[in-house]
C-alpha cells in the first residue's frame, strides 16, 4: 500500500476538501430540515442527466456533465414537490418513486453508452461509485467555483435559513417569503450533491448529505459550532477516503469515503457528552447514589424503632425493603464514614449517617 | 362597531382543501384592546382560521384587514405564537437565540441581530421570567418553559394583534396563570389577543370575547352574551359536559 503524491492525486485531494465543505454545510441543513432522502433521491436522479447529456455531446466535458446532472437533479425534486402537493401520495412514496424511476432509466442508458465503441473509454461508469482520480483540472475549476458560491449564499441567507429551518410558519408571518427562500436552499442542495457525485457517485452521495450533521449535532449545542464540525468531519473523511483509495488500484473513492464518515458517526453516537457511553454512565452514577441513598433510609428505619438510633442490623434484613445492597457499595458508605460494621453481617449507621438518611427522608417526603 | 375599534376583520372567509371545507364563509370583526378566544372541537378549523388571518395559509375566498388594511401591508402589527409541537425542539440553538428570531421582521434581509437586539430579547425574557435561561439550549426546556420562550420571542416583536395557537397545552399551572395575567397586562395596554383555547372551565375568567366555530361560525361576541349552553350544543353538537356559569 504506497500513496504517491503525484499530480492527479493532488488534484484529486483539492477538489474531494473542497466537496466536503459543500456536503459539511448542506448536511446540516438537510438534516435539520428532515430531509435527508431528498438528498438521496436527488443523487439518484442525476444519473439519467448524465448519461443524456454524454449521448448528445458525446463530449465528457465536466460542464456538459454537470450540466445534465443539475438539470435531471432539478427535475426529480420537482417532479417529488409536484406529487407530494396534487395527489394523495405521501412524501416517502414520491422519493421512493422517483429514486427508482430515475436511478433505472440511468443505468439502462449507461448500459447503452458501454456499447457505443468510441464510448468505452469515457468512464461514465464511475458515477456510480465515484472516482476521485476522475477529477480533472477543469473539474476542479467548476467543483471550487460551486463551492464558493455555496459558502457566499450559506453566509449571505445565514439567518433567513436558520429562521425557515426551525419554525416556517413564523418566519412566514414575519414578511420573509419562505418559498423563495426554500427554494434558494433546496438549490444549493442539489448543487452541492452534483459536485460530489464524480468523487463519491449517486448511489453513496446521501451517506455525504446526511452522515457529517448526525456525528457533528452530538458535539454542540449552537447552529453554528454546529456546522463548522460538521464541515471538518465531512472534509477529513473525504480526503482520507480519497487517500485509502488511490492506495489500492481500482478502489473507488465513494466507498471509502462513505467509511470515513461513517467512522465519524459512530465515534460520535458512542462517545459524545450525549452519546452512548457518557449516558450510560451518567445512569450508573445515579443508580448507584440511589441504592446508596436507599441504604442509608431503610437502615435508619429499622434503627429508628430502638432506643440508640446506630443500632446495627443484619443486612439480610434490607431484603424485605428491596434487596440486599452489594458489599462493594457497602465497603464505598463505611470509607464515607456513613455506616459501621459490627461482626459480619451487621451494618448500623454512624452519627453522620443518621444525620444524612434524615435529610434524604426529609427530601423525599 | 365603531370602525377604529376593530383590529382584525376577516370577511366572508372560506378555506377548502380540494371540495371539503374547513371554514365556512367566516365574518369576524376582532376589537381591539380584547382578549378573544376561539374555541370549537377538534377538525372545527380553529388553527386554519389562525394561519389564514395570518396569511400563512391562502384561503380559497375571502378577505383579511388588519387596522383597516390589506394583511399584506401590516403584518408587522401582528406576533404569531404557534403551537409549541409545532417545531423541533431538538434544533441546536439557545432561548436567547429562539427569541432573537422576533427581531427578524425589524432587521430585514441579510442583517444580523446586534447588541440592541439582544437587549430587547433580554427584557422579553425578563417579562416572561425566563431571564435565566437565556443561555439554555432548548431541547432542555420543559414545556411551560418553552411556551414562555415562544411568548417572549412575541413580545419582541412589539407587534399591536397577538395572535397564540392552544398556549395552554401541556404547561404546568404556574406558567399558564403568568401567561393569563401577562395576556391580560397586554389586554390593558390596548394590545388584541387571539387565542385558541381548549378548555371550557377557563373561558369566562381568562376571555372577554368568544367565537365559537365549527367549520362555520356559531356564535361570535362577548362571553356574557355568547357563552351559553345553547350555543355550546350547537358547536360541540351536545357532546360537551360543561354548562356555562349563568345557567348553573
Amino acid at each position: 500500500m504506497t500513496i504517491i503524491f503525484d499530480y492527479p492525486l493532488i488534484i484529486a485531494l483539492i477538489g474531494a476538501s473542497f466537496i466536503g465543505v459543500s456536503s459539511g454545510i448542506i448536511s446540516c441543513y438537510a438534516v435539520l430540515k428532515e430531509q435527508s432522502l431528498l438528498g438521496d433521491a436527488i443523487a439518484h436522479a442525476a444519473l439519467p442527466g448524465i448519461c443524456i447529456a454524454f449521448l448528445i455531446t458525446l463530449s465528457k466535458s465536466p460542464g456538459i456533465l454537470i450540466s445534465g446532472a443539475l438539470a435531471a437533479g432539478f427535475l426529480g425534486m420537482l417532479l417529488i414537490t409536484t406529487i407530494i402537493r396534487k395527489s394523495i401520495l405521501k412524501e416517502d412514496t414520491a422519493l421512493g418513486i422517483i429514486l427508482s424511476v430515475f436511478f433505472g432509466i440511468g443505468t439502462l442508458l449507461l448500459t447503452i453508452i458501454q456499447k457505443i465503441p468510441t464510448a468505452r473509454q469515457a468512464g461514465l461508469d464511475t458515477y456510480l461509485f465515484g472516482n476521485a482520480a476522475s477529477i480533472l483540472y477543469e473539474d476542479l475549476k467548476i467543483i471550487v467555483i460551486l463551492t464558493i458560491s455555496i459558502c457566499f449564499f450559506t453566509i449571505l441567507f445565514w439567518k433567513e435559513f436558520k429562521a425557515i429551518i426551525f419554525d416556517s410558519d413564523h418566519t412566514q408571518t414575519q414578511g420573509f417569503p419562505v418559498f423563495k427562500i426554500e427554494l434558494i436552499l433546496t438549490t444549493l442542495m442539489v448543487v452541492a450533491i452534483i459536485i460530489g457525485l464524480q468523487t463519491v457517485g449517486v448511489i453513496l452521495m446521501s451517506a455525504l448529505i446526511i452522515a457529517p450533521a448526525i456525528a457533528a449535532k452530538q458535539w454542540f449545542k449552537r447552529f453554528a459550532p454546529v456546522m463548522v464540525l460538521s464541515i471538518i468531519f465531512s472534509v477529513t473523511s473525504c480526503i482520507l477516503g480519497v487517500l485509502l483509495s488511490s492506495s489500492i488500484n481500482h478502489l473507488p473513492s465513494g466507498p471509502t469515503i462513505v467509511i470515513f464518515i461513517s467512522g465519524f458517526v459512530l465515534i460520535s453516537l458512542l462517545f459524545s457528552p450525549r452519546g452512548i457511553i457518557s449516558s450510560k454512565i451518567n445512569e450508573y452514577i445515579n443508580n448507584n447514589s440511589i441504592r446508596a441513598e436507599s441504604i442509608l433510609s431503610n437502615l435508619y428505619l429499622l434503627a429508628k424503632t430502638h432506643k440508640d438510633h446506630t443500632h446495627p442490623h443484619d443486612i439480610n434484613t434490607l431484603n424485605v425493603l428491596g434487596g440486599i445492597p452489594t458489599q462493594k457499595l457497602l465497603v464505598k458508605l463505611k470509607k464515607d464514614g456513613l455506616i459501621y460494621q459490627k461482626e459480619s453481617n451487621l451494618w448500623g449507621l454512624t452519627n453522620n449517617g443518621i444525620e444524612k438518611a434524615i435529610q434524604i427522608l426529609q427530601r423525599v417526603h | 362597531m365603531d370602525p377604529t375599534n376593530i383590529a382584525l376583520s376577516i370577511k366572508d372567509l372560506t378555506v377548502a382543501f380540494g371540495k371539503k371545507p374547513v371554514l365556512w364563509d367566516i365574518d369576524l370583526d376582532i376589537p381591539k384592546g380584547a382578549l378573544t378566544a376561539i374555541v370549537g372541537p377538534n377538525g372545527a378549523g380553529k388553527s386554519t382560521l389562525l394561519k389564514s388571518a395570518l396569511g400563512i395559509l391562502k384561503p380559497t375566498a375571502g378577505r383579511v384587514d388588519v387596522f383597516g388594511q390589506p394583511l399584506t401591508r401590516q403584518r408587522s402589527q401582528i406576533a404569531y405564537i404557534p403551537q409549541r409541537n409545532s417545531v423541533d425542539w431538538d434544533f441546536p440553538t439557545n432561548v436567547l437565540d429562539v427569541v432573537l428570531m422576533g427581531t427578524y421582521s425589524d432587521l430585514g434581509w441579510f442583517k444580523r441581530p446586534g447588541k440592541k437586539e439582544q437587549a430587547r430579547a433580554m427584557e422579553a425574557l425578563k417579562k416572561v421570567s425566563m431571564q435565566d435561561f437565556s443561555n439554555r439550549q432548548i431541547s432542555q426546556l420543559s414545556g411551560g418553559q418553552q411556551q414562555r420562550v415562544f411568548l417572549a420571542r412575541a413580545l419582541v416583536q412589539n407587534a399591536a394583534i397577538y395572535i397564540m395557537d392552544e398556549p395552554f397545552v401541556g404547561v404546568d399551572a404556574v406558567t399558564e396563570k403568568a401567561i393569563i395575567s401577562l395576556l391580560k397586562e397586554l389586554r390593558d395596554q390596548q394590545k388584541t389577543v387571539i387565542v385558541v383555547h381548549h378548555d371550557l372551565q377557563t373561558i369566562e375568567d381568562y376571555f372577554d370575547w368568544i367565537c365559537l366555530l365549527n367549520v362555520r361560525q356559531i356564535a361570535f361576541g362577548k362571553i356574557q352574551d355568547t357563552f351559553t349552553d345553547e350555543n355550546l350544543r350547537l358547536t360541540y353538537s351536545g357532546h360537551h359536559s360543561f354548562i356555562p356559569q349563568s345557567h348553573r
